[in-house]
């Protein structure tokens, strides 16, 4: 393959031409309104150009999937980055979505965003998720996916934060990429067993899938179903299924178009496409497939249950958009992959259409009760109704309050965490201490002679704390980072214990230590930014927008996000524990996931909320 | 003795009268409806027994709101000279400023004027002392639960019972569950649950609070912190057929029911740490105060710009000039009644300059006729007059076709549709492809995906207007079914003595009412007839043009000493603002006997349309600049684009009102809003017309430029913020984002372009008669009094102008 090979560059284009029009408005984002419009719109134009051109190609080829891959040299013992891309029957349906969702969105809010502040940061998160699906389609490399993955993912934060005063926004924003994190970590296990997979070759694609499960004779491997576990969780994150459906109507913060593209058309598919992409896998293995079928299945239920008895028209809407997917869970499950392409497809303009007439809803059965017969209230009938009343009214209870999924998380997790590595009283450090004494013992003594097991156990431990702390950190932003930086070196000691060698840290200190580096020096320039967190939201983005956005970078590279090198210092670090395959693999990866969330969430207490006086 | 505190500590909580506070804490809460019928009236109503600048002075601190626009705003507009040095010059005179100090304040830093520190809310101390807050779990669940409960159909799966009161019915559903309500299940609820409301609140409070002194104060701060919601509880406590799927809710229900959530909460998130708020030691009140030794700049400049804009409009108007020598050569061919909205007055204009044979008047657009509509679809009856007044006769409209809407045509009209499971999973793969092409073609060209005009609504129905004179008793809810011939002339002759249309019949009266049509807009009502209660005035025309082409009416007319001429018809029609149109509501054969006149009437209405689509275009920034055609063509589809969030700007920069003969307004050009009324100082020699006039208008167009006004001032608070991200719930109102107290007043996108200026109410009378009469409704009075709406008079014989300054008229320099 050659790197001037027309589809290569057909292909890369795809995703390259929104990204550059996104940046191009953000960089931009002072020039008049007409100028962004038309750029955007040239930019929408051009993608659709370049799709229906590479579609007639693929046509034309007789429907044969093009497959492109370039692998570029880190020049560091033998890693380097598979860009590989792929445009078969999936990459099609859903580049077509993209660019006729895109179109009509762009199109849509060129008027309807009219003179609102924030113009610009609009289409530049727009065009963001455009290249996030677009790679999301053509990716055939799993960390090339993830670079998608994590485009959608934070073009949804900041779409859900889009007014960023309005705190209720922030915090369902932060609610959402909390979420999504638990999601990345779901495919950042992935990549890592799909690495210790094709240790040969070190290079295992979507589309060499298929030959490589018949290679296994179809025998399911503990690693794969680890794999497919790990994808099923991620999916089921992404797509809002349960227990993580709560998320979906709480992105309803943003401007009505964003709604509908992310959370009616686009963002919302990306866990199918995923399933449907590794669909070689896990739809092998009879239990994964089980519980693919059951999570889809429960989710339509509850989200029945719940979107029934929302009283506002979003809610319902999005409701109404997990519980389809929930039933393309099903499909996927059961093997119908056509179908779950034309569902998506049929979905995905119906529920984006609902969503941008969403406004109209007053007017729509005011209409109706002026043609038809019976008063306003048209959905007389519900079978609920047949039910008993103490039936019915645990239905409802049930479904007002989210299938109780949102407080199952708080519970679970926020205030067993904060209670346990968080509080800061002396009894709470003792028995911190004391916990970290007790898995060391333990795990020496199970061993009976390893001393290097036990220290793995009780530093990560000690990592999962810091990590948890960092997450619930009232100062400023720069102890946060420390934190964040801390746990990075604590996952590296505890992956050098694994590996035997001292790759991982240097990996943290080449790819990651320099960013936080990079913040301590940029916050001694910047004083203004010395807020506390617990001082409430300061609205930073207002006062220095730039200030924010470096901080943003910076920050994105601290926790080792895909476009970012230090990502592959995550990937490095990662490795080694999944291979050695203890226990400590999910905890290490737990921490680094929330490494994120931690970050971000300092992110959102400097730079969105009502801006504050600064007093120096 | 430990029982012996506890005694009197809960008698002393049960001084705390609950009733006393709420009464006095729903003054303030706004008094906006459901969203399906929007009324404009002052945000402050609740302050309008004090005067304008001290009324916004206590609102602010009581709201946290802002007062006024910006400094830098008032100061660009100094600079602009669109605030004039004489204006400037006569407002300091009259705040007894002199200049210089002025101009040192000025100099100062003008920022330091303002004070925008609200008070810090009691609650905030508990979220200081815990580091994290209940605020969001409170929002949450209480939103749910009230939006829930006066739901009108968005939900599929309504509140399970809703008989009873809101929370009795709560607590039904909590009982009568299987599985747990939160934080409803949590012990303290338990036990506050077993009580009615009005016990609950000062038992739940004792919990939360623990001092009775704070009481008051907390319970105004929760209910202001929900005013949305809360406001719109009081309004349908105090009127029940607001809502058509009636509900039995108070605002005492829906405190107790906010306090005990959050009594539930705390529990549920603080445990055993939780103390009542009085434990806290509370900091001296920091009232916020302006800063002492200077004065106060902006509502000088405020007032100064107000003077500015009255100053240019008083210029125009005729005053003082002879007028009526070109009425008196031919008598008009035709004539026209509009609204006095302030849409028309630009209209009217273009159409007079379009053809110099049409006259035109301006009354309320419901012509006289307060009605209520009874369709044969619904049950419910449909107010079709301004909102004081209270009809007690009922239009029938029957309908000739009836269609039955599949779920595939709601949804595709943006209704809800199966969104459920297997109805859902069915529906998307048939939906889905027309979903997308509709809405393909909607956005590419929003022609393509029309779906009807305004004017159609009413056209095709049949309208019943009279009743049999010997039905003289109504019915039990004490209405009529129409209109007796008597009864009807009576309305007839009322609204046009009103304009003073009594003699020089034209051979045809177009009665034009006014709508706007809109798409994806919850606010579609608001653009309609103000004084049809937020309804196109279709049916008012129509029934208006019905009683006075009666040859029973006639006939009774000319006994009530009007003549009109047989050969005279009435042509109802509806103008359609949004959208630039203009059509007659009759079958073209009855205007058979004026069609040629209708024709040159048509002509002119046409011509005066395209002026007046160019004169709006100049507001839209994305309008063509092309020829007038496009430009005709944009207003119109900005009516029917779904992604358009400013189908017009509709009152927006309304600021004047002009109570004479169309002589006195004739050539004002204003760039500013005027709504129009026509009134003949000369036959009306003891006020009861002006009284009338008087009582309708200054209510309405003040109230429309006072929603205006604050919705301006502070968009979060007093508006409704920014209309992209709204989310309607219930069909009652709409939400920002997933959930937020309901937004009441008015959307940034209808109030960007608004200079915020006090109306200015222009009666073209003699000063003595606009005394007795005003003295006569002492309720209107007070607008004047108070400085809410300003007023002047100008002499329909001399044309000296007069202001009215605390309850009499002094002259003033222009």
């Amino acid at each position: 393959m050659q790197i001037f090979d027309i589809n290569f560059i057909l292909l890369t284009l795809i995703w390259l031409v929104p990204l550059l029009g996104g940046v191009f408005v953000a960089v931009g984002h002072n020039l008049k309104e007409r100028t962004l419009a038309r750029t955007i719109r040239a930019t929408a134009w051009i993608y659709l150009a370049i799709v229906v051109t590479v579609f007639v190609q693929w046509a034309g080829g007789d429907y044969q999937t093009l497959l492109e891959s370039y692998r570029i040299p880190l020049g560091w013992k033998s890693y380097d980055i598979d860009y590989s891309l792929q445009f078969d029957r999936v990459a099609a349906v859903f580049l077509a979505m993209t660019a006729f969702c895109g179109m009509t969105v762009v199109r849509f809010s060129r008027i309807y965003l009219h003179k609102e502040p924030g113009y610009a940061r609009f289409f530049a998160l727009i065009m963001l998720l455009m290249s996030g699906m677009s790679i999301l389609s053509l990716a055939d490399s799993m960390p090339f996916f993830f670079a998608g993955w994590e485009f959608v993912g934070f073009a949804s934060f900041f779409l859900v934060a889009f007014y960023r005063r309005r705190q209720t926004s922030v915090v369902n924003a932060l609610k959402i990429f909390a979420v999504y994190r638990i999601g990345d970590l779901g495919l950042l296990f992935g990549i890592v067993i799909v690495h210790l997979l094709s240790e040969h070759g070190r290079h295992l694609t979507f589309s060499s899938l298929s030959a490589i499960m018949l290679e296994s004779g179809g025998q399911s491997s503990f690693l794969l179903t680890l794999l497919a576990l790990g994808i099923v969780v991620s999916a089921t994150a992404k797509s809002a299924q349960v227990p993580f459906s709560f998320w979906l109507p709480r992105a309803m913060e943003g401007p009505t178009p964003s709604s509908a593209i992310f959370y009616g058309a686009l963002a919302v598919h990306a866990g199918v496409l995923l399933l449907l992409r590794m669909a070689p896998v896990w739809q092998n293995i009879v239990p994964v497939q089980i519980i693919v079928g059951a999570i889809g299945i429960i989710t339509a239920i509850v989200a029945t249950v719940c979107g029934r008895v929302q009283p506002s028209i979003k809610a319902q809407l999005a409701y109404a958009s997990v519980t389809q997917v929930g039933i393309m869970f099903v499909e996927l499950a059961c093997g119908f992959d056509t179908l779950v392409l034309f569902h998506f497809v049929t979905h995905a303009l119906l529920r984006s259409f609902q969503i941008l007439v969403s406004p109209s809803v007053i007017a729509a059965f005011m209409q109706m009760q002026d043609s038809e017969a019976g008063n306003l209230r048209f959905s007389g009938w519900s079978w609920e109704r047949m039910l008993p009343k103490r039936v019915m009214s645990s239905f409802y209870v049930f479904g007002l309050q989210d299938g109780y999924l949102e407080s199952f998380w708080r519970h679970l997790i926020v205030l067993p965490a904060r209670r346990a590595f968080v509080h800061d009283t002396r009894r709470a450090r003792h028995l911190r201490l004391g916990v970290f004494v007790a898995i060391f013992c333990l795990a020496y003594f199970i061993s009976v002679t390893s001393i290097k097991l036990g220290l793995i156990y009780a530093l990560t431990f000690l990592l999962m704390q810091t990590a948890v702390a960092a997450c619930f950190e009232s100062g400023t932003f720069v102890r946060v980072a420390d934190k964040v930086m801390r746990s990075f070196l604590l996952a590296s000691f505890v992956s050098a214990m694994m590996a035997g060698f001292m790759d991982p840290i240097w990996a943290v200190l080449l790819g990651i230590f320099p960013f936080w580096l990079l913040i301590r020096i940029w916050f001694n320039a910047n004083r203004d930014f010395n807020i506390p967190i617990s001082a409430g939201f300061a609205g930073m983005y207002e006062r220095n927008a730039f200030g924010m956005w470096t901080l943003v970078f910076l920050a994105c590279g601290l926790v080792g996000v895909p476009p970012m090198p230090s990502f592959f210092a995550e990937d490095i670090l990662i490795e080694p524990i999944v291979h050695h395959f203890s226990v400590p693999s999910i905890f290490v990866g737990l921490s680094l996931a929330l490494n994120g969330v931690a970050i971000f969430r300092a992110i959102a207490h400097l730079g969105m909320g009502e801006p504050v006086q600064v007093e120096n | 003795m430990r029982m012996e505190n506890l005694r009197t500590q809960s008698h002393r909580s049960h001084e705390f009268a609950v009733d006393d506070v709420l009464h006095k804490v729903a003054h303030y809460l706004p008094t906006q409806g459901p969203l399906r019928t929007f009324v404009h009236h002052n945000t402050l109503h609740a302050f309008q027994n004090m005067k304008f600048h001290a009324a916004i002075k206590e609102a602010a601190k009581i709201h946290g709101a802002k007062r006024y626009l910006s400094v830098a705003t008032y100061l660009k507009l100094l600079a602009d000279a669109k605030i004039s040095s004489s204006s400037l010059a006569k407002v300091l005179a009259r705040w007894q400023v002199s200049p210089d100090v002025f101009s040192a304040a000025l100099a100062k830093d003008p920022n330091s004027t303002i004070e925008t520190r609200p008070r810090v809310a009691l609650r905030e101390l508990r979220n200081q002392q815990f580091q994290f807050t209940i605020d969001g779990l409170l929002s949450t669940t209480a939103i749910r639960l009230i939006g829930s409960y006066v739901d009108q159909g968005v939900s599929v799966l309504p509140f399970p019972v809703t008989h009873n009161g809101l929370w009795h019915d709560v607590k039904r559903l909590k009982r009568s569950s299987f599985v747990k309500f939160r934080p409803l299940n949590q012990p303290a609820c338990s036990e506050l649950l077993d009580l009615n409301s009005n016990n609950a609140i000062p038992k739940a409070l004792e919990w939360l609070v623990g001092d009775p002194k704070l009481y008051e104060r907390y319970v105004t701060e929760l209910l202001l912190h929900y005013r949305g919601w809360s406001g719109l509880v009081y309004q349908l406590e105090q009127d029940k057929t607001l809502l058509v799927d009636e509900r039995k809710i108070s605002l005492m229900d829906w405190l107790a029911l906010l306090l005990t959530l959050e009594v539930g909460f705390c529990e549920q998130e603080y445990g055993t740490k939780h103390v009542p708020l009085a434990v806290y030691a509370l900091e001296a009140d920091p009232e916020t105060t302006i800063n002492a030794g200077t004065i106060d700049i902006i509502p000088i400049l405020h007032e100064a710009w107000e003077e500015t804009a009255y100053a240019e409009l008083l210029t125009q108007l005729n005053v003082g000039k002879k007028f009526g020598s070109k009425k008196s050569q031919q008598g008009p061919k035709m004539q026209a009644i509009f609204c006095i909205d302030d849409r028309e007055f630009t209209f009217r204009r273009f159409l007079e300059a379009s053809d110099s044979a049409i006259e035109t008047y301006g009354a309320p657009g419901f012509f006289g006729v307060d009605c209520l509509l009874k369709t044969d679809e619904s049950t419910d009856l449909v107010k079709h007059c301004p909102v004081p007044v209270t009809p007690k006769f009922v239009v029938h409209k029957v309908h000739d076709q009836k269609t039955k809407t599949s779920v595939l045509r709601r949804v595709l009209r943006g209704g809800t549709g199966a969104s459920s499971f297997w109805r859902g999973w069915i529906f998307v793969q048939f939906a889905g492809i027309p979903s997308g092409i509709r809405l393909l073609l909607g956005v590419l060209n929003p022609r393509w995906a029309e779906e009807r005009k305004l004017a159609a609504e009413f056209h095709r129905s049949k309208l019943v207007v009279f009743r049999d004179a010997e039905r003289t008793s109504p019915d039990d809810k004490g209405l009529f079914a129409g209109y007796t011939f008597d009864e009807a002339a009576a309305k007839v002759a009322g609204l046009l003595r009103m304009i003073g249309l009594t003699a020089n019949f034209a051979d045809m009266i177009a009665v034009v009412a006014h709508g706007a049509s809109s798409v994806n807009n919850p606010y579609f009502s608001a653009y309609d007839c103000g004084a049809c209660s937020g309804r196109p005035g279709g049916i008012n025309s129509r029934a208006f043009a019905m009683m006075a082409n009666h040859p029973e009416v006639r006939s009774r007319l000319l006994a009530l000493g009007i003549n009109i001429p047989s050969t005279t018809q009435f042509v109802p029609m509806l103008h359609d603002t949004t959208a630039s149109e203009i059509e007659p509501l009759v079958e073209p054969s009855e205007l058979a006997p004026v069609r040629n006149l209708f024709e040159r009437f048509h002509q002119a209405v046409q011509n005066a349309l395209d002026l007046d689509a160019e004169e709006r275009c100049k507001l839209f920034e994305l309008a063509p600049q092309a020829n007038r055609a496009a430009k005709r063509r944009h207003v119109h589809d900005r009516a029917i684009a779904w992604y358009e969030p400013r189908p017009e700007y509709n009152h927006a920069a309304n600021f004047a009102c002009v109570v004479g003969r169309r002589d006195l307004s004739r050539e004002a050009v204003a760039s500013r809003g005027v709504f129009l009324q026509s009134y003949d100082p000369h036959s009306d020699p003891d006020g009861t017309i002006l009284q009338g006039i008087l009582n309708a208008v200054i209510p309405v167009c003040g109230g429309i430029n006072l929603e205006y006004m604050f919705s301006r001032f502070d968009t979060e608070i007093y508006g409704a913020g920014t209309k992209l991200p709204q989310n309607v719930v219930g069909l009652v109102g709409v939400m920002t984002g997933l959930e937020s107290d309901l937004r009441t007043g008015l959307p940034t996108q209808m109030t960007e372009i608004h200079d915020p200026l006090r109306l200015v109410c222009i009666v073209e009378q003699k000063t003595p008669l606009i005394l007795t009469t005003l003295n006569r409704i002492p309720a209107i009075k007070e607008w004047l009094d108070n400085d809410w709406v300003n007023f002047v008079a100008v002499c329909p014989d001399t044309g000296k102008c007069e202001r009215y300054r605390d309850g009499k008229f002094v002259e003033e320099v222009w």
